[in-house]
């Protein structure tokens, strides 16, 4: 896939689970880890490099909540930042589908 | 280039549409608002009377004082337990998922608006068929977020709602299709949508539909056949005047014939802010068609026949309808008011 990015293609997105986890928040709102990990149906591993770069990126912002049963919750949603990323990217996308037909 | 770009805008509108339609609706959420509604309906019809309770507004008050109660309670109760069961599986409560609550919150509380309204201006036939509608429009809306099962189930509790009117159902028996629907439709509901198999293809949901739907129509059916099923009164025929002549009615049953002509006087009173009756007036009504009445042991037991048709249990003491309510003056008639109301017994 990295083959045929060109040069406007925002390289964070341009990876298919990081474009899919953007994808799921963008409708989805925000989610835990574990709803991430059963969605995408990857590694925790995995999973977490993948969130690590979205957070540097300040695509993907983590907030942290405290339950009616008092345990402390993660859930990460995406930042203003990280949507425009996201609208920009599929514009590019769609534009070199445009190109081709 | 462009083939990976079209694969790979394919993923995003897979995980968009995923990311839509993620909100699970809990298995107890289905099976306690079901049970707890299919529960309200047959205590507050079967304990809350009007032999118990005569004056209308008292039942009006109670009935509806019980419904909020019970609907906190349980509403309280759910919250909890969603919550609890989220986090424990570590899942969140999404943004969709909250406004889908409100959605909820509001159809329970037009219903609850309905049932005051048609308790005070009539028209209660239609409660059941609008409560049935609602509901169907709240998992219909649910299912467009949700599991594509709800939507479809939905769509088929609204048809059951509006076929209902068009068919002129029964009252008794719209009744009892809502305790089905709501008493084992909607646990069988929370069973169905997270079975593996029904999520596989679009012929497993269909079928399970169909199958949902037949659930909650068969058991009506079967109770619908139950209780219209009517005993032909095998006791001595006689007339009228016969019975009021008899002194061992208490004995034994008797049908009471009454022929064609029949004077039956309809006892009326009125009242109102500005006028009534001074004391009830009698009106006089005829029969049309001959009417046979069991009485057994001295009472009216219900079972009557019109002419030559079937022996039948009536489903109310009386269906009456306004069809026309006119007041006039004029210098020949001075001031009259006019009344055309609509009686059957078939109803």
């Amino acid at each position: 896939m990295d083959s045929l990015a060109p040069c406007e293609l925002d390289v964070t997105l341009h990876q298919p689970v990081r474009t899919r986890i953007v994808a799921f928040l963008v409708t989805r709102g925000e989610a835990t880890f574990t709803e991430l990990k059963t969605e995408l149906e990857i590694t925790d591993g995995n999973l977490e490099s993948h969130i690590k770069k979205l957070l540097a990126a300040k695509y993907m912002k983590k907030q942290k909540k405290t339950g009616a049963s008092k345990r402390v919750q993660t859930t990460y949603t995406l930042t203003v930042k990280g949507k425009d990323a996201f609208e920009n990217y599929l514009a590019t996308l769609e534009r070199i589908l445009t190109i081709k037909f | 280039m462009s083939n990976s770009a079209a694969v790979q805008i394919e993923q995003i509108h897979r995980m968009l549409e995923s990311g839509q339609r993620s909100v699970r609706l809990e298995k107890h959420t289905l099976i306690l608002w079901g049970l707890i509604a299919a529960s309200l309906i047959v205590l507050i019809n079967s304990i809350i009377t009007p032999e118990r309770m005569p004056t209308h507004w008292h039942r009006v008050l109670l009935s509806n004082t019980i419904i909020a109660v019970v609907v906190t309670i349980a509403a309280y109760w759910d919250f909890q337990q969603t919550r609890l069961k989220r986090e424990a599986r570590d899942e969140s409560i999404s943004y969709i998922q909250l406004q889908l609550t409100k959605v909820w919150w509001f159809l329970i509380g037009l219903i609850v608006l309905i049932n005051i309204g048609v308790n005070i201006f009539g028209g209660a036939y239609l409660f059941y068929p609008i409560l049935i509608s609602l509901t169907g429009l709240g998992f219909y809306i649910h299912g467009l977020f949700s599991q594509q099962l709800l939507a479809w189930n939905g769509i088929l509790v609204i048809l059951s709602g509006l076929t209902a009117i068009i068919l002129q159902v029964p009252f008794e028996t719209l009744e009892w299709f809502t305790v089905v629907l709501f008493g084992i439709g909607l646990p069988a509901m929370a069973w169905l949508i997270d079975l593996p198999v029904v999520q596989q293809n679009l012929k497993h949901r269909l079928f399970a539909s169909l199958a949902w739907l037949c659930l909650i129509t068969a058991p009506t059916w079967f109770i619908h056949q139950v209780k219209n099923r009517v005993a032909i009164p095998d006791w001595p025929v006689i007339s009228l005047q016969d019975y009021q002549e008899k002194t061992d009615t208490k004995l034994t049953g008797y049908v009471v014939q009454l022929p064609v002509a029949t004077n039956i006087p309809l006892t009326v009173t009125f009242s109102g802010d500005a006028i009534n009756t001074n004391k009830p007036t009698s009106v006089p009504l005829q029969l049309t068609k001959p009417l046979a009445i069991a009485i057994n042991k001295g009472v009216a037991d219900g079972r009557y026949r019109i002419g030559e048709g079937q022996w039948l249990k009536p489903r109310r003491k009386f269906y009456a309808k306004k069809t026309r309510l006119d007041a006039h003056i004029s210098q020949a008639h001075g001031v009259q008011i006019e009344l055309d109301l609509l009686l059957k017994i078939t109803e």
